[in-house]
C-alpha cells in the first residue's frame, strides 16, 4: 500500500509528525468508508428483518386475538388439547372428596397406552389435594381400562366415568 | 380475591424490586422508579422467589404472611443499603428527530399495542396446556399450596411428580400466587406470566436506553417480541420462557457492564442469574456460561475489573447449593434426564455419537426456524460478525454465548437418557429459546455500537452522580 509522501519539514520531529498525519488521514478515510459500509449493511439487515416480520404480523394478531373462554373450558384445556376424555376428571373431582387418597389401575381395555399415561398424569394434577398413593393404602380406586373385580377388593359403590373408566370407593 | 389477590402480590414484587434498585443506586427519583418499573418487577420476582425457595427448604409452609414479611424485610435491607451506596449516573442516549423519531415512536407504539393484546389474550383465553406444565410444574405448585410446604416424604406430595430435582422457584412462586388468590387458581397464572414477559421488554428497554438510540432500540425490540415463539410461550406454564427471559436480561445487563464497568450492573446480572439458576436445571449451566463469557468479553474490551465477572461463578453455585443439599438429605429419589459425569466416559460417548450428530443438526434448524423466531438469530449473528472489528468485545460475547450454548445443548442431548428424537421433539424448541432470546436482546446493543460515528465511548467508573 502506497502512502502519501510526507510533507518536508525543517526538523526530523516535525517530519515524523507529518508522516503520521498522512497515514492517520488515510487510515481515517479508510475507516470512515468501512464504517459507512457497515452502517449500510446494518440498515439493510434491519430492513430485511423488518419486512420479514411484517409478513407474519397478520398471523400474530390472529393468534393473539383475545377471546373470552369459559373458566371450565380453560381449566379443562390440558385434557381437550390432548384429546382426552374429560368425563373422568369431572367425575373423579366430584366423587372423591378433597383430602382422600386414590390409586390408579389401568389395563388393556379402553384407550391406547399413550392416552392411559396421559390420563393418569393429568389425574394427579387435576385431583390435588387428593393424593395418589398405592393400592393398599388408597381409599378410592380409579380404573382406566382396568378390571376392578380382579383386584380382590370390596367397594361401597362404583361410578362409571366414561368408556372403560370407573371410580370405586373401597369398603374398609 | 381470586383476581385481585395476585395483583397484591405483584405490587409487593414491584415494591421489593424498586427497593433493591434504590439500594443499588439505580433509582433515586420518581421518574426513574417509573422508568424502571419492568426491571423492578423482574428483580423483585428473582429476589423474593430466591428467598421463598430458601424458606421452603428450611421447612416454611408459605402461608400468606410469609411472602409479605419476607418482601418487607428484604425491602428494608435494600433501602438501608441505598443510604450508603451512591446513585448511578442516569445516562440516556440522545433523542430522535424527523424520520428517526417517527420510526422510534411507531415501533414503540406497535410494541406496546401488541403486548397489550397478548396481555388480554393471557387473561381471557390462555390455558396452561403444556405436558410438563401439568405433569410436574403445576402439581408441584399445588402440592406446596395444599400441603403447606415441600414435605418430600408425603406420598402424592411435592416429590411424587416427575423431575423432583428441578429447582423449585417457579412452583414456589405459583404457590404464592395461589395463596394470594385464596385458591389453587391455575388460570391466574398465564396473566402473571404475561406480566413477567412485559416486564422483560420494559427492563431490556431501560437497560439498553443508556447506550442505544431510540430509532434502533424500539424497532430491534419489536423484532424480538414479534417472533411468534415469544407470544406463544406466554402462559403455557413451562419454566423455559421465564428462564430465557432472565438469561437474556442478564446478558443485556452484563453486555452494558462490559462497556461501562459499573459494578451495579454486575450485581443486577448476578441477581438475575441466581433467579435463572433456581428456575430450571439448565439455568445454572447458562449462568456459568454467561459469567465466563462476560469476563472474556470484558478482557477483550480492555480496562480494569474484567475478572469481577468471574465472581458470578461462585455466586450462582452457592445459590443452588442449598437445594442440592436438601435433595441429598431428604433422600429425594429421582432419575435425571442426563448426568454430566457421563461426559468423562469416552466409551459411553462414542457409543452415542449418532445422538450428537442428530442434536448438532436439529438444534440450528429449530433456532433458525422462521415460523418460531423469524430472523432474530440470523440478524444477531450477522451483526456480531460485523462487530468483530468495530466492537470485538460484544462480538465475543454474542458469538461466544451462542457457540458455547449450542454445543452445551448438543452435549445434553448427546448424554441424555431419553430416546434422542423424542427428547428433541419435546424440548428442543423450548431450550433454544434462551439462546435466541439472549441473541435478540443483545442485538440493539451491538447494532448501536456498529452505527456509532467513531469508536463508542465507554464510561468506566462513571458511577457517582448524586441526585439523578
Amino acid at each position: 500500500m502506497r502512502h502519501t509522501p510526507p510533507v518536508r519539514s525543517q526538523d526530523s520531529e516535525t517530519a515524523a509528525l507529518d508522516l503520521n498525519v498522512g497515514v492517520t488521514e488515510r487510515a481515517t478515510q479508510t475507516e470512515r468508508a468501512g464504517r459507512k459500509q457497515t452502517r449500510a449493511v446494518v440498515f439493510a439487515a434491519f430492513t430485511v428483518a423488518a419486512i420479514a416480520t411484517l409478513t407474519k404480523v397478520p398471523h400474530l394478531l390472529r393468534a393473539a386475538e383475545p377471546e373470552r373462554v369459559s373458566t371450565s373450558k380453560r381449566a379443562l384445556a390440558p385434557a381437550t388439547f390432548y384429546g382426552l376424555d374429560t368425563r373422568l376428571l369431572k367425575s373423579a373431582a366430584r366423587e372423591i372428596p378433597p383430602g382422600a387418597t386414590y390409586a390408579v389401575v389401568s389395563g388393556g381395555a379402553g384407550p391406547s397406552r399413550f392416552v392411559r399415561i396421559a390420563e393418569k398424569t393429568l389425574l394427579d394434577y387435576w385431583l390435588l389435594p387428593r393424593r395418589r398413593t398405592n393400592l393398599r393404602s388408597s381409599q378410592w380406586i380409579v380404573s382406566i381400562g382396568g378390571d376392578l373385580q380382579s383386584l380382590g377388593l370390596r367397594y361401597t359403590h362404583v361410578v362409571r366415568a366414561g368408556d372403560g373408566m370407573e371410580l370405586a370407593h373401597r369398603l374398609r | 380475591m381470586r383476581t385481585a389477590g395476585p395483583l397484591v402480590l405483584d405490587v409487593a414484587l414491584l415494591g421489593l424490586g424498586e427497593a433493591v434498585l434504590v439500594g443499588l443506586g439505580v433509582v433515586r427519583s420518581r421518574g426513574q422508579a417509573l422508568r424502571c418499573i419492568g426491571l423492578a418487577f423482574i428483580v423483585g420476582w428473582c429476589v423474593l422467589g430466591t428467598a421463598l425457595v430458601y424458606v421452603l427448604i428450611l421447612g416454611a409452609s408459605l402461608e400468606l404472611w410469609q411472602p409479605i414479611a419476607l418482601a418487607a424485610a428484604l425491602a428494608a435491607v435494600a433501602l438501608a443499603l441505598g443510604r450508603v451506596i451512591p446513585a448511578q449516573a442516569d445516562l440516556v442516549e440522545r433523542g430522535e428527530r424527523g424520520a428517526a423519531q417517527v420510526i422510534a415512536v411507531s415501533a414503540a407504539a406497535f410494541l406496546v399495542g401488541y403486548l397489550a393484546l397478548l396481555g388480554l389474550h393471557s387473561a381471557l383465553t390462555t390455558s396452561p396446556t403444556g405436558w410438563d406444565t401439568w405433569a410436574f410444574w403445576l402439581p408441584r405448585a399445588k402440592a406446596i399450596y395444599f400441603f403447606h410446604g415441600l414435605h418430600p416424604q408425603l406420598h402424592g406430595g411435592f416429590a411424587s411428580f416427575a423431575h423432583p430435582d428441578y429447582p423449585p422457584l417457579l412452583p414456589a412462586f405459583d404457590a404464592t400466587v395461589f395463596r394470594f388468590a385464596g385458591a389453587a387458581s391455575v388460570l391466574a397464572l398465564p396473566f402473571q406470566d404475561w406480566l413477567l414477559a412485559a416486564a422483560f421488554v420494559a427492563a431490556a428497554a431501560v437497560l439498553l436506553r443508556r447506550r442505544v438510540r431510540p430509532a434502533v432500540l424500539w424497532p430491534a425490540l419489536c423484532l424480538l417480541v414479534l417472533a411468534p415463539q415469544f407470544g406463544a410461550s406466554i402462559g403455557e406454564g413451562y419454566a423455559d420462557p421465564q428462564l430465557a427471559r432472565l438469561v437474556a436480561l442478564a446478558a443485556v445487563c452484563g453486555g452494558v457492564w462490559v462497556l461501562e464497568r459499573d459494578g451495579r450492573l454486575l450485581v443486577l446480572t448476578g441477581i438475575l442469574l441466581v433467579g435463572a439458576s433456581l428456575t430450571k436445571r439448565e439455568g445454572l449451566g447458562l449462568a456459568l456460561m454467561l459469567a465466563v463469557a462476560l469476563a472474556v468479553a470484558a478482557r477483550v474490551e480492555g480496562g480494569r475489573g474484567w475478572s469481577r465477572a468471574l465472581l458470578l461463578v461462585p455466586t450462582v453455585i452457592v445459590a443452588v447449593l442449598p437445594w442440592q443439599v436438601w435433595l441429598h438429605f431428604e433422600h429425594v429419589a429421582y432419575t435425571p434426564d442426563y448426568s454430566l459425569r457421563t461426559l468423562l466416559h469416552p466409551r459411553y460417548l462414542l457409543d452415542r455419537l449418532g445422538r450428537l450428530s442428530t442434536a448438532l443438526e436439529h438444534l440450528p434448524r429449530v433456532a433458525l426456524s422462521f415460523d418460531h423466531w423469524l430472523l432474530v438469530l440470523p440478524l444477531a449473528l450477522l451483526l456480531a460478525v460485523l462487530a468483530i472489528r468495530a466492537r470485538s468485545s460484544l462480538a465475543v460475547l454474542v458469538l461466544g454465548l451462542i457457540g458455547t450454548g449450542y454445543l452445551g445443548l448438543a452435549c445434553v442431548y448427546w448424554i441424555g437418557t431419553l430416546p434422542v428424537t423424542v427428547y428433541m421433539r419435546t424440548s428442543a424448541s423450548r431450550v433454544v429459546a434462551s439462546l435466541v432470546l439472549l441473541a435478540g436482546a443483545l442485538t440493539p446493543l451491538v447494532a448501536s455500537e456498529l452505527l456509532r460515528k467513531g469508536h463508542a465511548p465507554s464510561h468506566p467508573n462513571h458511577d457517582i452522580q448524586d441526585g439523578v
